[in-house]
């Protein structure tokens, strides 16, 4: 029997352990469940929510990329009323915590999704201001400083649960984006989403995706997210929820050690459905391999040169 | 440690060259062989980033064995395409929602095109286990590039081979076989077209359904994320509520009756 403690603190929400599940790999966590118990995960993630339905980008929406991915799926989603009616109701009797991932065009749209979701019995809201596949809101406002402290401050003043703020990393100082989020009362912050990018099919010239960009994510971010986490680390006070091509448990530990309070895996999940209990099931003897006896004291314990 | 039920890690026991780009191979996956059934897919891990989507093309539950058939087109394929016996592949499945066989069809229509001929193998030993008459065409670029004919006209009623190039049952397209074969065996209550091809061949087996009033199950590929539903990556327009939307090939797919494909969208 292990003794390593696993349970981790992302402000006032406590889980059972470091990993949840990232937005937009797990839909709303009910196709997951014939591959294991969700009650095995620290928390689970909704698929990005908006205001109204939306159908998402033609296809193609995915191309590869060395080291991971790039996808345009535009949000597709049925709409926040649907989501309350017929997707959260499930999600909120796993035993585990769940996280709603929101989506809006304008600070109107995430006031009203935030208030949508009062008392439906979710843990957390996490503000999408980041998502690089839509034409408005999201990473347009997730680039303005001053925007995500209104949204985020808007949103805090209506929500009767935690709001984390999910962050773009196409952005130059990520840290003053933290920041932002902090000064509008954002309970934690995660950080990254998907890296802007693009593939061309040479023969025609065009786009491999649909969308012509899409987001990069899987172990090729990695270290930029690594980065992009320890630097909001230094830069604000509030928790840290790091991800960004996290493969192993071994990329947890190292993303906690640069400073996530918790983690979320999100590519590594569509190559192996079972990726997220193989983490779990690894990490006691990796922290055990590193002198640890519990995951939340070695948050933020790098020891820069 | 938490058992594992959609992952397989098989042995691949048979390797069959049928030409210089097409491999059938036999895997050793108990558990895959008794979950599935015909028009389902298995994702096979690679070197590449993202598993491979795969129909399967040949279940022996007895012998808990799975076959799928591979043509070589790019990276992941040209891997799979130098497996030996004994290789060692993970195999995540099954997945989808294949085809439907229903109490009430009595002769059944089977139309490949392409690599979408081999899933069409699994779902003939299913259609002739339930008694229904199969009435199989295939189409080819030429009778050199035509594969398994011998497999295909043994387990169906009546079979043709059609090539727009050179000598064959029917010089033309799997459309043309397909008309060839209804000019033989008409209709009755419970008469359906199954087929499964690249996306002209599936339009033009629609518009041909559609000339004849006969239902279609139609098989579709996308490029997958997951294969499991939890992505989106993988759309494929339809008519839902007389609105156009967006299915999931890998849930909702990849088999669709026709009448819910946004024909037009694609
Ligand atoms: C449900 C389903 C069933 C399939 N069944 C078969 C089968 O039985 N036999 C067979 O030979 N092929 C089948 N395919 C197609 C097969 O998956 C592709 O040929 C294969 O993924 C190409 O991989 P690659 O690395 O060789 O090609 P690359 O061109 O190097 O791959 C680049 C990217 O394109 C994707 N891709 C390329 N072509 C296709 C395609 N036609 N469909 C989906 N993704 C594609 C790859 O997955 C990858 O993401 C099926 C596809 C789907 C969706
Ligand atoms: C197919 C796909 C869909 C995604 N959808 C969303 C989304 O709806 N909302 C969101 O905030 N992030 C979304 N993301 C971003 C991920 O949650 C995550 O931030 C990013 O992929 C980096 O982590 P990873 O490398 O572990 O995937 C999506 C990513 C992928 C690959
Ligand atoms: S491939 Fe991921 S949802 Fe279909």
């Amino acid at each position: 029997m292990s003794t390593i403690d696993l349970s981790c603190r992302v402000g006032d929400l406590t889980c059972k352990n470091p990993l949840i599940a990232a937005s937009g790999t797990f839909g709303f966590g009910r196709e997951m469940s014939r591959f294991f118990d969700l009650g095995v995960l620290g928390g689970v993630v909704s698929k990005g929510v908006t205001v109204k339905e939306r159908r998402g980008n033609p296809p193609h929406r995915i191309a590869e990329a060395p080291g991971g991915m790039l996808n345009a799926v535009g949000l597709q989603n049925p709409g926040i009323e649907k989501v309350i009616k017929e997707d959260l109701p499930w999600l909120i009797k796993q035993d585990t915590k769940v996280i709603v991932n929101a989506a809006g065009d304008d600070l109107g749209d995430y006031v009203k999704l935030a208030e949508a979701l009062n008392g439906v019995g979710i843990d957390a809201i996490e503000l999408n201001l980041s998502c690089p596949n839509v034409k408005t809101g999201c990473m347009a406002i997730g680039s303005e400083p001053a925007l995500i402290e209104e949204v985020t401050r808007a949103c805090k003043e209506i929500a009767d649960v935690p709001i984390w703020v999910k962050l773009t990393p196409n952005v130059t100082h990520i840290g003053d984006m933290a920041k932002a989020a902090e000064a509008g009362g954002a309970d934690a912050v995660s950080l990254i989403n998907t890296l802007l990018g693009m593939r061309i099919d040479i023969r025609t010239k065009r786009p491999v995706i649909r969308n012509n960009t899409g987001g990069y994510s899987g172990p090729g971010v990695f270290p930029v997210a690594l980065r992009m986490v320890h630097e909001c680390f230094k830069a604000v006070n509030i928790p840290i929820v790091g991800l960004g091509g996290i493969m192993s448990a071994e990329d947890v530990v190292e993303m906690m050690l640069a400073g996530a309070s918790a983690v979320q895996v999100g590519t590594a999940t569509l190559l192996d459905p079972y990726t997220m209990p193989t983490m779990i099931e690894a990490l006691p003897s990796v922290l055990e391999s590193i002198g640890a006896t519990s995951v939340s004291e070695i948050v933020g314990q790098m020891r820069p040169w | 440690m938490m058992e594992r039920k959609y992952r397989h890690d098989a042995t691949i026991t048979k390797v069959d060259h049928l030409d210089e780009d097409n491999v059938f191979l036999t895997l050793n996956a108990p558990e895959l062989s008794e979950l599935s059934k015909p028009g389902q897919f298995v994702e096979l891990e690679t070197s590449q980033f993202l598993n491979r989507p795969f129909g399967v093309a040949i279940c022996d539950k007895k012998a808990g064995t799975v076959g799928i058939g591979v043509r070589k087109v790019g990276k992941g394929t040209k891997e799979i395409f130098e497996y030996k016996a004994g290789d060692k592949a993970t195999l995540f499945g099954p997945f989808g929602y294949g085809f439907s066989i229903s109490e009430k069809t009595s002769r059944a229509y089977v139309i490949g095109g392409g690599t979408g001929i081999y899933p069409l193998l699994f779902l003939l030993q299913e259609l002739k286990r339930a008694g229904i008459k199969t009435y199989t065409g295939c189409g080819f670029q030429s009778l050199t590039h035509a594969l398994m004919i011998d497999d295909f006209s043994h387990i169906s009623d009546d079979y043709l081979t059609a090539c727009e190039i050179g000598e064959a049952d029917v010089s033309g397209t799997a459309v043309d076989a397909l008309a060839e074969l209804y000019e033989r065996h008409g209709q009755s209550d419970g008469t359906i077209v199954y087929a499964c091809g690249p996306i002209p061949m599936l339009k033009a087996v629609n518009a041909w359904c559609e000339e004849n009033g006969i239902d279609a199950e139609c098989s579709f590929e996308a490029r997958m994320g997951c294969g499991f539903g939890v992505c989106r990556g993988c759309a494929i327009p339809v008519i839902r509520d007389g609105q156009p939307t967006y299915d999931r090939c890998c849930v909702e797919g990849p088999v669709f009756r026709r009448g819910v494909v946004d024909w037009e969208g694609l």
